[in-house]
């Protein structure tokens, strides 16, 4: 039934549209001139960021959408013959190509979209490039940011990357800006190589595909270890430290300690490997955890569900927060000491985030991801 | 020149007032962000060919100050959370029929991922052209609720930013750019996105629904250089919503506009938070409002725009016109007469001694003929009858 309504109104869309197919018509945008255009206004394109392109005119950038300005926001007149006369408002000329570009609709279909998406970010609200944390910005004094900002919040979990093979490359500042990033992507439901991306897309904003191609290199283990012959133009010799390597050097260490960093947040249980053991160790000491999977078989015959437990030893007091989609685990204590939860209602090839905080102000957790896989 | 740079100096002296009078901002920081904006408005003052050749540089340079002024302050009264959620929802819906990974399905929620990736991106980007327009040091970063405001609201603008394409046409920048994040994004990346669809619905009927409808849509793709037909044609939208509007649908006109996007089924479902079930009443119920329309409410506007009025004889040819008026009993025939002579509805009910309803009931019958006749040609034989 339901398909004979979609047929019916697909009908009706169908005849209206080859009644439109009569209507005179002109050339659509082709893929070659956005293309064009879109080179020719690349990130890195400087006339274009600092606005002195002479060819431009800066009025057209303007979305002026205050009334006295643009008189007639549907302008109609005058495209035809490309004779556009100089027209002050600067009021765009979009060429509308389909119907989903008709003004009405695209306002209406955003204004559907965005309160949609604002009911879903409410308590995940977007941090710009320089926070680590939402803040008010109250008025008489300014929040304490600064370009060692990712320092003081991340300090005391670095000491553990001094353990990573890659981590004298790379100076505290921009490890700690990986390790930012590696905790925002930890549990998120991407490849490795899309995560690594991410963790240190901060670092390289204008990384674009140049990253992308190069984390597929790191992550087919270009280096370190097994030779530098895939890609001899970004050998990173052992003497060569960060800031005087080439950008494809840095962007090829920082994604290799991305990488490393990642796997060492990522704890990985299943039935064939049911306990793992992991240690971070921080500023005051190290965390311990240790995690044991029952998922076995014999389990689910006797009707009980597959379990997870975890427990944490934290040098200092602090909690522990075990997300899943149905609920949260918080447990937390004063003094140093153990920590520990189960998890019930495991989905497999899920992922948990685990976060641990210690109790010292403002500070970004340590986050980690359970990874739970059936076999 | 000289006189321009007087102009400068109002135009800073206002800015500085205004954002003081409504902002809790201290009087130095006022100054600072006043600063800012006077001097990006007397560069686009001066460098737009358009604006000088105007002859009024003045007044140009107060509109685009106070444009700045007006959004600055918008986000500084929402504060720093309903601000950047108010940005960020905002430039999502822009760039979201925009964001997919090439050659996967995709879904809402797989959309939203890819969008946070997107904008954490561009506001990085952003970021850097705020502080290299003006000529703030590398590592400036907004420190109080008025430079945050100052901050997000140059991020809108910067999106917004209308960047001309070969052929008088022109897009937003924000827009280009999500196109080209699309592009970039990894294989490995789109394989994760293939399963995460296929595993999350299962529903595997969505490649032939969608290819038809893409079918459709494709087709439908327009152009609209014939100022008359396009103008019909936002008219036909434009009243079929309101329509829906008046008649308490706004979920018909919502689910409307979702379909003329592109949508596969699943993504509408999933923004309006409908299930199937519930998606497939709206749909029935926006079927049935669409025929009213069409037949009924807003027959004369949709024919016209067909190309099918009474004039031209409902788009029917001379023998399709025949075939037709042989199906037709003898009080739709007066209908029809009475209509083709111009009479309004009022005057047919006096003339022929019936109510209101029911020529609305009669008429109805008689469009839905025409349109089941003109129906069976297009669909029957693919020669072109236009002539």
């Amino acid at each position: 039934m339901n398909n004979d309504i979609e047929q019916e109104l697909n009908d009706i869309l169908a005849s209206i549209k080859q009644w439109l197919q009569n209507a005179p018509s002109g050339a659509l945008v082709t893929e070659a001139t956005i293309e064009a255009a879109m080179e020719a206004i690349a990130p890195d394109s400087p006339p274009e960021m600092s606005g002195l392109d002479p060819s431009l005119d800066p009025l057209e950038w303007e979305e002026l959408d205050i009334p006295s300005v643009v008189p007639n926001p549907e302008p109609v007149a005058s495209s035809q013959e490309h004779q556009e006369v100089p027209n002050p408002s600067g009021s765009p000329m979009v060429y509308k190509s389909n119907w989903g570009e008709i003004p009405t609709v695209q306002q209406r279909f955003q204004s559907i979209l965005k309160q949609r998406i604002q009911a879903e970010i409410d308590d995940r609200l977007p941090l710009f490039p320089w926070e680590t944390s939402i803040s008010d910005y109250e008025l008489d004094e300014p929040a304490p940011l600064s370009a060692a900002s990712y320092l003081s919040a991340l300090q005391q979990w670095l000491p553990q990357l001094n353990a990573l093979n890659i981590s004298q490359k790379l100076p505290e500042a921009v490890l700690a800006q990986i390790l930012q990033g590696c905790f925002a992507v930890v549990a998120t439901p991407r490849k490795l190589g899309s995560q690594i991306v991410k963790a240190v897309g901060e670092l390289f904003p204008e990384g674009g595909q140049s990253l992308n191609d190069m984390a597929g290199l790191v992550l087919a283990g270009g280096f370190p270890g097994r030779g530098t012959a895939m890609m001899p133009e970004v050998l990173v010799p052992e003497a060569i430290g960060y800031t005087s390597a080439t950008l494809d050097q840095q962007m090829a260490l920082s994604l290799m300690a991305a990488k490393q960093i990642i796997n060492s947040l990522t704890l990985s249980v299943s039935a064939a490997s049911p306990h793992l053991h992991r240690q971070w160790q921080t500023v005051y000491g190290a965390i311990d955890l240790q995690l044991t999977y029952q998922g076995s078989q014999e389990l689910s015959r006797r009707g009980l569900n597959p379990s997870l437990r975890v427990q944490v030893w934290l040098p200092k007091g602090g909690k522990m927060t075990i997300d899943n989609p149905h609920d949260s685990v918080m447990t937390e204590r004063a003094y140093p000491g153990y920590l520990s939860a189960e998890l019930f209602d495991l989905q497999p090839n899920q992922l948990y985030p685990l976060e641990i905080k210690l109790l010292e102000g403002e500070q970004t957790p340590l986050s980690f991801a359970i990874s739970v896989t059936n076999n | 020149m000289g006189e321009f740079c007087q102009d400068v100096e109002a135009i800073y002296q206002l800015l500085q007032k205004e954002l003081q009078q409504y902002t809790k901002a201290k009087e130095a920081n006022c100054s600072e962000v006043a600063m800012r904006f006077t001097k990006e408005v007397e560069r686009i003052c001066e460098m737009s060919q358009r604006i000088q050749a105007s002859g009024e540089v003045e007044m140009w340079a107060t509109k685009l100050a106070r444009h700045r002024l007006t959004q600055c302050l918008r986000y500084y009264q929402l504060g720093s959370r309903r601000g950047r959620a108010e940005l960020h929802s905002n430039l999502s819906a822009i760039i979201y029929r925009y964001i997919n990974v090439p050659k996967s399905p995709t879904s809402y929620q797989i959309r939203l991922q890819l969008i946070e990736d997107f904008l954490q991106g561009f506001y990085a980007e952003a970021t850097k052209v705020f502080r290299e327009q003006n000529q703030l040091d590398s590592r400036y970063v907004p420190r109080t609720l008025l430079e945050l405001a100052e901050y997000m609201a140059f991020v809108e603008r910067y999106g917004k930013r209308r960047i001309p394409l070969p052929g008088r046409r022109s897009q937003q920048l924000i827009i280009l750019r999500a196109q080209t994040f699309s592009q970039q994004q990894p294989p490995e990346t789109s394989i994760d996105m293939d399963q995460a669809a296929g595993g999350a619905s299962g529903d595997s009927d969505t490649p032939s629904h969608d290819s038809t409808l893409k079918q459709v849509r494709e087709s439908m793709v327009v152009n609209d250089k014939d100022p008359l037909s396009s103008n019909l044609r936002q008219s036909v939208i434009d009243e079929l919503l309101k329509y829906l509007e008046d008649q308490g649908q706004k979920e018909c006109g919502d689910y409307f506009v979702l379909r003329l996007q592109d949508l596969p089924t699943n993504e509408i479902e999933a923004i309006l938070g409908l299930n199937p079930r519930q998606r497939d009443y709206l749909q029935q119920k926006f079927k049935y409002h669409l025929i009213r329309f069409a037949l009924s409410h807003g027959w004369e506007l949709v024919h016209q725009w067909l190309e099918a009025d009474l004039e031209k004889n409902l788009g029917l040819t001379t023998q399709e016109w025949q075939t037709f008026q042989g199906q037709l009993d003898s009080r739709q025939k007066n209908i029809l007469q009475l209509k083709k002579q111009g009479l309004k509805d009022p005057e047919i009910t006096q003339t022929l001694g019936i109510t209101t309803n029911q020529i609305q009931n009669s008429w109805f019958k008689v469009l839905d003929s025409a349109w089941k006749i003109r129906n069976s040609t297009l669909s029957g034989s693919k020669s072109s009858s236009h002539e």
